[in-house]
């Protein structure tokens, strides 16, 4: 089965490099990269630039493009469907293939316009692994979203309106929500909740996790004790960092399950 | 004639030299060895301590004296009681270790007390575990210089100050080393004093804590990691210039907090790392300029009941938040300085960008009404409804604006 999934993927992989939007999607990042260090001045603000760049872009070119290829591959699916192969190793090699092809793109956009600054960054190392660490992991949640949302889906404009909307709804307007029960609810105590709130978002959470490392001083200045205790323990970056990867797991579980039933 | 009288004099100076005596004191010696030293003293003699341990305490010195210690002289107070205790003028106490001065909820116990005195030194020591390390109390014109201070405060109720000084006047405090003491230096109505290139660092409370001291200057120290920062209140005419403001984190902690403070200058600090950089409520005529205010939660917080304040050329690099306020009228000149989230402009080419810069953002202004909303920073609603604001301002204040942003980091600073 291994095997088989590898083959996939390597077909996906040599497939998607030679697309025209994958290089256009690097070339892209890379300018956005270069531009931020070359024009901020200063690499930590460069880095919180960069933070706020990979938060919109990366879910949003993710969702986007793993739809597409989703769409586009159908007869290609179809066609593998009639082999004796099981659908949980098409399903694997399709995400594994999308995945590895987005990844790298993102992790070289990111990290060649560092290569010649190597001096710039001492100091913020830790800054920059984190940032593609939630890179990697934001591109990996939402192919997975993006599949789940096409599986699920036989129309493609209706499936990529969707996909569109779920963005939307997770990188913008649920933050809106958030702040409007702040305001709503401003004299109850809402440590907790907003805690839960920002786990249950992939967007957020790895916003957090970076604010956790660039903003600390900010944060410690609140003083609530919940916030307070989670904000200056470790136990708060590694649960973060544990649901980041629990957000790539659970879709994708979700969709291959969904794979397996659905009818072609 | 004349030189007859020369040598009289010559003669008569090598008769008053020969009177200051120096005794030596040496640990095998009986308890009581250094009091009796001192007691049997002249004025001016020199009482050199040998190496060894000495337990004593309330070592009164009444008249013009110096101690010296050699080796590692350690006068231990065991935790009891107070140490030395100066009531004279021109007392020079120095290269001694002291450690344990007694805590104590009713008296002050120090290491050291200078009392109603006049040129004292104390210099060189090593203090360690004391309630009080050097408390200086209505004396003038003293030096406190190349002390390292090390205290063992737990609780702010059961701990002291490093160096405190009350109702003082003219007083050095030069190169000393303050760690984990209450506040690590404490003035109390003290008037035209100098604070020079010390260290205080980890200190519970403040590591510089000043009120109703007027005229000081604080130059060159290093202010880190303490529970709550400076905190500076009540006092005219202050200069503080070149220090460095360094990890002050905490819910009311501060770089810098100045309550009531006018007529004063803050330039060429570096502010660092800090929860809240300066912070600035009811003082008046303020110059802080010059300074770098470099990755803190908040670079400034001005209250809007401050005036005439100038804040120019100082560079504020990736604040989470550049400058907050409670209100929407703003009585401060900002100008001149450079601001790492500025997008504008300069079509004329004279390093000065052509859009005023408007510092407060929406979000920050949000965050000081409901703090539990700072957990959506960066987020990109946020960013958009700021980005919204800064174009249409309808709730940040519209005079808090630097009309004159520069475009380029100000390097001349320190």
């Amino acid at each position: 089965m291994f095997k088989l999934i590898n083959k996939i993927t390597f077909y996906g992989i040599k497939d998607l490099l030679r697309s025209r939007w994958i290089i256009v999607y690097f070339i892209v990042l890379c300018m956005i990269t270069e531009g931020m260090f070359r024009f901020s001045g200063h690499s930590l603000k460069a880095l919180s630039g960069m933070v706020s760049v990979t938060i919109f872009l990366v879910p949003l070119i993710s969702i986007i493009f793993a739809t597409i290829y989703y769409y586009n591959s159908r007869n290609f699916i179809e066609l593998m469907l009639t082999q004796p192969i099981s659908r949980k190793s098409v399903y694997i090699g399709l995400v594994s293939g999308l995945s590895f092809s987005l990844s790298l793109c993102f992790i070289f956009a990111i990290s060649i316009p560092v290569l010649w600054r190597f001096s710039m960054l001492s100091g913020y190392w830790n800054i920059l692994f984190l940032l593609i660490f939630i890179g990697v992991m934001l591109t990996l949640t939402f192919i997975c979203l993006a599949f789940w949302v096409s599986i699920s889906n036989e129309d493609k404009g209706r499936g990529l309106g969707i996909s569109l909307l779920l963005w939307l709804t997770m990188a913008v307007v649920y933050d809106g929500l958030v702040l409007m029960v702040v305001i709503l609810f401003q004299d109850y105590p809402l440590e907790k909740p907003m805690i839960v709130l920002m786990f249950s978002n992939p967007i957020d959470l790895a916003r957090v996790l970076i604010l956790l490392k660039i903003d600390v001083s900010a944060l410690l200045g609140y003083t609530g004790a919940v916030f307070k205790s989670f904000f200056s323990s470790n136990f708060a970056q590694i649960t973060s960092l544990l649901s980041l990867v629990a957000w790539v797991l659970f879709p994708f579980y979700f969709s291959m399950k969904k794979f397996k039933k659905i009818d072609f | 004639m004349r030189i007859l009288r020369y040598v009289l004099f010559f003669i008569l100076f090598i008769f008053l030299q020969s009177h200051s005596a120096t005794y030596e004191i040496k640990s095998t010696h009986s308890k009581s060895d250094l009091k009796s030293s001192i007691i049997n003293s002249k004025p001016h003699d020199t009482i050199i301590v040998h190496e060894g341990i000495y337990h004593e305490t309330n070592i009164e010195v009444m008249h013009p004296l110096t101690i010296r210690g050699q080796g590692k002289a350690v006068i231990d107070g065991q935790g009891k009681d107070q140490i030395f205790k100066i009531t004279s003028d021109s007392v020079t106490i120095e290269n001694l270790t002291i450690n344990g001065s007694g805590v104590s909820y009713i008296k002050d116990n120090a290491a050291i007390l200078v009392e109603e005195s006049k040129f004292c030194t104390v210099q060189n020591n090593i203090l360690n575990d004391n309630f009080f390390a050097i408390y200086l109390s209505k004396s003038s014109n003293c030096i406190v210089k190349g002390n390292e201070i090390t205290g063992n405060a737990i609780s702010e109720s059961s701990s002291g100050n490093g160096i405190h000084a009350w109702y003082c006047k003219n007083i050095e405090i030069y190169d000393n080393k303050v760690s984990n003491h209450r506040d690590g230096i404490y003035f109390e109505f003290v008037k035209n004093s100098q604070i020079k290139n010390n260290l205080s660092s980890g200190n519970l409370r403040y590591g510089l804590h000043f009120m109703f001291s007027d005229s000081c200057t604080y130059k060159m120290n290093t202010f880190k990691n303490n529970g709550a920062g400076v905190a500076v209140m009540y006092s005219k005419y202050v200069d503080m210039i070149e220090n460095r403001f360094i990890l002050n984190q905490g819910s009311s902690s501060y770089g810098l907090l100045l309550k009531e403070i006018s007529d004063s200058k803050i330039i060429n600090n570096s502010f660092k790392n800090n929860t809240v950089a300066i912070y600035i409520e009811a003082s008046n005529r303020i110059q802080v300029d010059g300074n770098d205010i470099v990755e803190n939660g908040w670079a400034m917080k001005v209250m809007s009941n401050s005036l005439d304040n100038f804040i120019t050329r100082n560079n504020f690099i990736s604040n989470s938040f550049q400058i907050s306020t409670n209100g929407r009228n703003n009585n401060s000149t900002f100008s001149e300085n450079y601001w790492s989230d500025y997008s504008g402009y300069d079509l004329d080419r004279d390093g000065y960008g052509d859009v005023p810069f408007r510092p407060v953002s929406l979000f920050a202004i949000e965050v000081e009404k409901r703090p539990q909303s700072i957990i959506l920073l960066h987020s990109i609603f946020v960013n958009i409804i700021s980005t919204v604001e800064k174009i249409i301002p309808t709730i940040t204040p519209e005079t808090l604006i630097d009309d004159k942003p520069a475009m380029d980091i100000i390097y001349d600073n320190n």
